[in-house]
């Protein structure tokens, strides 16, 4: 079990379990830069909690992903974005 | 075999964010600002653009306040310069936040820096840090992941 099989994707294991392909958005798109004092960007890779996306939810690749965490914490220091959103009272 | 060790003058290149108190009058704003800015000249450093982020709502409370100006500058200067200067803002009252980041350690050619923040390139970047919150459309809806 150690090496890692190669299942077509025609395997029934594997059938119903194909997640749609995600993609980094910054890098398909270089218009959009992640800057810490545009959060119109950066509020759509939180939750409704305002926590940071994981990757495997927003796709991001790895670097981009490290760049928008430090953004989004710069940004939450100055007041620009939540810490985190608390529904219950 | 002795290594000599020179100290070299960095020059680098800083970018600082510090948020006044919403109430203060359009004087006493202006007032701070030059205050910021004079204190950058008074130790070898130099102002090369400083842009006003206007009023903004906070997302948390801090010094009891909920709002506050918004001013965005950028400056070079050493390395002694930005604990001073943070040192005068932890004192100032009417400054609720500030936030230093460092954007280039050397800055090799001073004058291409000035000109850069005087190009048209610099100002689309400036358009967005002065652009209102309220103000922007959600023109970022293909940004959303799935399932958030
Ligand atoms: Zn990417």
């Amino acid at each position: 079990m150690g090496k890692r099989d190669n299942k077509s994707k025609g395997d029934k294991k594997y059938r119903f379990s194909q997640p749609r392909r995600k993609f980094c958005r910054f890098c398909a798109d270089s218009a959009y830069e992640i800057d810490y004092k545009d959060p119109q960007v950066l509020k759509y890779f939180l939750t409704e909690g305002g926590k940071i996306t994981p990757r495997r939810l927003s796709g991001n690749c790895a670097m981009h992903q490290r760049k928008l965490a430090k953004a989004v914490k710069r940004a939450r220091m100055i007041g620009i974005l939540p810490f985190t959103i608390n529904n219950k009272r | 075999m002795v290594f000599k060790l020179e100290r070299i003058e960095r020059i680098r290149e800083y970018e600082i964010i510090y948020i006044m108190k919403p109430d203060l009058t359009d004087d006493e704003q202006k007032n701070l600002v030059k205050k910021i800015e004079d204190i950058i000249a008074e130790n070898k450093g130099e102002v090369l653009k400083t842009t006003s982020m206007g009023k903004r709502k906070l997302f948390h409370e801090t010094k009891g306040q909920l709002r506050g100006s918004f001013v965005h500058s950028i400056f070079l200067g050493n390395n002694k310069l930005v604990p001073e200067l943070e040192r005068k803002l932890r004192i100032d009252e009417n400054v609720i936040r500030y936030q230093t980041i460092k954007l280039v350690d050397l800055v090799a050619d001073v004058e291409a820096r000035k000109e850069f923040y005087n190009s048209p390139k610099f100002e689309e970047t400036a358009a967005v840090i002065a652009k209102p919150i309220k103000e922007v459309k959600d023109d970022y809806d293909k940004f959303r992941p799935r399932g958030v």
